[in-house]
């Protein structure tokens, strides 16, 4: 046995000796070029990773985009999707590794960036960033674009059931055609769905209410509260995740609370090519209306950074801009791509509204914590209540 | 005959027992063996890092991060080297390598705390815990701990220190942007602060107590959800125990079958069956209505009927159709058990019962009923206890207009993210799911 043993020791030391160091690099390797101190900016077309994952929205984007993508630099770009942004901010949270691109929406990445999960970038070291609309740009929930960069926009809306009689005689145009009980009870029970969304509710009758949508003050709240409850009994769902397809399309309601690209797609999934239309219409009611804005950022933890930050300024150059907007039918905050998009879609007043719907839309911004605690008491006594 | 068995079973393991070591060693030798192995593994990696492009594991490029240099040599050397010597010796059954085996499992235990410490790496940590925990156990040469031992474990990782973190989150408060800030005792305000979330949950909201009055609407939707199953549920299961036997199991097949399918795509099924376009309404408002118009002038009832089914029936996103969809989701878990106990009892008694001139009310009241009650306390516990918790079926079938317990936990969850008032609701309903089950061991155990 000790012969085995000193054979087994010289070995060791052997090893010691010889390798001198060993063990694995620094993490990253190749593709690190946003590892330096500041902030990240698009790495070199020739040092660029091997592989890149994004996290993106389901349905969100046109998938020749990534495969343009891959074939012109080489890199493989790993694709997953999400339904929430709570779903997504959970599994970032739980320290899920290897997400480079991520997409959530504006409140979200004020929520991120407060969690230190989001990488700062330099936004002017992106070329493509002059291509942009510059009211999408030094958005509230991130100044000076820190840490993200816009990818796609829409508004909250109502969508409506076209052929219907009532609608054809009084088209939906204010917010009364979902929360005032006079007018719902007149088509309550051919249905009506609003979102399943605590902030967007709210904001929705906010506008109704004629009150700030980001609105902290207790009053205004219970006013807030109360419109919905008394408009709640003529509701049939609460339906953010599945609207469309559940709802719209096999005409289950005739009106909803939505986002624009949800009715879109309705409109789209029962295009009749004798008639030239769809089934559903959208619009921006006359109060005002929630905008949203989708964002590319970079996670803190991700280990190739300067190649995510490649892959957002090559998602906002014109053309891959104009592609994801024909595909999605979701606004393009990208100024330059407009040459690219097709025209229908492009002079749609649903999807890229005329400049004086635009001037009444507003952004939803992250609530106080304080008031987080009474936004939530509201959503559960509407859920509660009868 | 009976003895003449057994000592030839006992020949028979005699010479096996003999042969070596006793067997708990043995399989702890192999053990050690198997670690010197990876130890050596782990070595080689890292020698070969710089020519070989290995992927790195975790817990490698925490120890390049934290221990640069000469420590995972000495690290992996040593490791190979004693647990090669120790696994060698325990399988000629030396004493002294028995002990050495237990210090060295203390020793990882130590390291792998101070290594979660350090890296955050619990799978890691928690890995080389469960290792060096086996083989302290066995080599204690306690074969009943040993075979406990894998079930210990994984009830500690997967149920006792969950539950200790959710408890010690319950007592939290919620932070900004929903982290979670956890109790400071040491002043007399956090110690105040302790049962908060538990005391919310029994407050008011403006001033209805809305918490309560979700619970109250899942309670009884869940009793609801119970009584009717065991009512229908008794009789189907008392019919198939009556079945010849060649014909019972091929029931419990039946019974069996919608398992098949996962529950959230039978859930969306009802959503085809019962919304305004689905199967019913289309019978109801096309088949029915145009034979009811037909016949309008014939009879009142009918002109009435031509009315009624104008409007497609509201069967769907409503409290109604989360009881349709809980029965039908709970209705097998109430039948097997029931079966499995009816199809045990001793008929003859019921028989006899019989001959003594009880009526059939009292041969099921007397009789019947009380040697099956341990069965439908357990039928009802499975059911009353997934049933109050139900999250799938009321958002799908309700709609999301019907709030219940489970929705209100997944709201605190995701959408508000107060991890600590999620935590709170979710101890107290395992605080009630735990009564009901106090009460089933009683009621049982009175039966037996």
């Amino acid at each position: 046995m000790s012969k085995k043993l000193t054979v087994l020791f010289s070995l060791i030391a052997m090893f010691a000796l010889a390798a001198c160091g060993g063990g694995p690099g620094g993490p990253g390797g190749p593709g690190g070029s946003g590892e330096g101190d500041g902030d990240v900016v698009p790495a070199a077309d020739d040092a660029l990773s091997e592989e890149l994952s994004v996290y993106n929205w389901a349905d969100y984007i046109d998938e020749q985009v990534l495969a343009d993508y891959e074939e012109e630099f080489g890199v493989k770009i790993i694709y997953d999707t999400y339904a929430s942004n709570e779903d997504l901010l959970a599994k970032l949270e739980a320290g899920a590794k290897g997400y480079d691109v991520i997409v959530p929406s504006d409140y979200m990445v004020g929520i991120m960036i407060g969690l230190d999960l989001l990488a700062p970038i330099n936004a002017e070291g992106f070329s493509n960033v002059s291509n942009m609309n510059e009211a999408f740009m030094n958005a509230p929930f991130d100044p000076g674009n820190a840490h993200c960069l816009p990818y796609q926009w829409g508004t909250t809306g109502i969508g409506y059931r076209a052929g219907n009689e009532y609608f054809d005689a009084n088209p939906p145009t204010s917010w009364a055609a979902i929360f005032d009980p006079e007018e719902l009870a007149k088509y309550e029970g051919d249905g009506i769905n609003v979102l399943n969304d605590p902030r967007e509710l709210p904001a929705a009758a906010a506008f109704y209410l004629g009150l700030d949508p980001n609105t902290e003050d207790p009053e205004e709240l219970q006013q807030i509260q109360d419109a919905i409850l008394a408009a709640k009994p003529f509701w049939k769902t609460f339906n953010s995740e599945d609207y469309p397809t559940s709802l719209l399309v096999p005409d289950e309601v005739v009106i909803t609370h939505g986002w624009s690209g949800g009715v879109f797609q309705a409109y789209y999934e029962t295009w009749d090519d004798d008639a030239e239309d769809g089934n559903w219409y959208y619009s921006v009611p006359e109060e005002g209306a929630v905008k949203w804005l989708d964002n590319m950022c970079i996670t803190a933890a991700s280990e190739r950074k300067g190649t995510a930050a490649h892959f957002i300024n090559y998602v906002l150059s014109a053309e891959a801009g104009a592609a994801i907007t024909n595909y999605t039918y979701y606004a393009s905050p990208n100024e330059a791509a407009r040459e690219f998009i097709e025209p229908e879609v492009l002079e749609d007043p649903g999807i890229f509204p005329p400049p004086e719907v635009e001037a009444k839309l507003s952004w939803l911004t992250e609530v106080s914590d304080e008031s987080v605690l009474l936004y939530d008491e509201l959503w559960t006594a509407v859920k509660a209540g009868n | 005959m009976a003895s003449g068995i057994l000592e030839s079973a006992d020949k028979q393991q005699d010479p096996i027992m003999m042969s070596g070591p006793e067997p708990v060693l043995r399989v702890a030798s192999w053990i050690l063996l198997a670690h010197a192995g990876l130890w050596g593994i782990f070595l080689f990696r890292w020698v070969t890092f710089g020519s070989i492009g290995w992927r790195p594991f975790d817990f490698e490029s925490a120890l390049a991060e934290n221990f640069a240099g000469v420590v995972p040599y000495i690290l992996f050397g040593f490791g190979l080297v004693v647990d090669l010597i120790l696994g060698g010796m325990l399988l000629r059954e030396n004493e002294i390598a028995r002990k050495g085996a237990m210090v060295r499992s203390a020793i990882f235990i130590a390291l792998a705390a101070g290594y979660w410490f350090i890296t955050n790496d619990f799978l890691a940590a928690i890995t080389i815990v469960g290792l060096a925990g086996l083989i302290l156990v066995l080599v204690t040469r306690n074969s009943a701990w040993a075979i406990n031992y894998p079930a210990a474990f994984w009830l500690v990782v997967f149920f006792v220190m969950p539950n200790i973190i959710v408890f010690v989150i319950s007592l939290s408060e919620r932070g900004p942007l929903g982290t979670v800030i956890y109790p400071d005792l040491t002043t007399a305000q956090g110690f105040a602060q302790l049962f908060n979330d538990y005391g919310r949950f029994f407050s008011r909201i403006g001033d209805e107590f809305i918490y309560l009055q979700i619970f109250r609407r899942s309670f009884f939707l869940a009793l609801g959800n119970t009584a009717l199953c065991l009512v229908l549920g008794y009789p189907f299961a008392y019919w198939m125990a009556r079945q010849p036997e060649k014909w019972r199991n091929v029931l419990v097949f039946l019974v069996m079958i919608p398992f098949w399918t996962n529950f959230l795509v039978r859930t969306y099924a009802w959503l085809l069956l019962l919304r305004d376009s689905g199967l019913i309404n289309n019978v109801w408002t096309s088949t029915i209505h145009e034979q009811a118009v037909a016949l309008s002038g014939s009879s009142n009832f009918f002109a009435w009927l031509a009315t009624a089914t104008e409007d497609p029936l509201p069967l769907l996103f409503n409290t109604g159709a989360v009881f349709v969809g809980l029965f039908y989701g709970y209705f097998p878990f109430v039948v097997l058990p029931l079966y499995s106990n009816l199809e045990k009892l001793d008929w003859s008694l019921l028989e006899a019962a019989a001959d003594l001139g009880a009526s059939g009310f009292y041969r099921f009241t007397r009789v019947l009923l009380p040697l099956s009650a341990p069965g439908l306390v357990a039928a009802g516990i499975i059911v009353f206890v997934p049933s109050l918790g139900a999250y799938v079926t009321p958002t799908i079938l309700g709609g999301g207009k019907v709030s219940l317990l489970g929705n209100l936990l997944q709201q605190q969850f995701m959408t508000t993210r107060d991890w600590p008032f999620g935590s709170a609701i979710g101890f107290l309903m395992m605080a009630i799911m735990l009564l009901a089950i106090l009460i089933y061991f009683r009621v049982g155990g009175e039966e037996q």
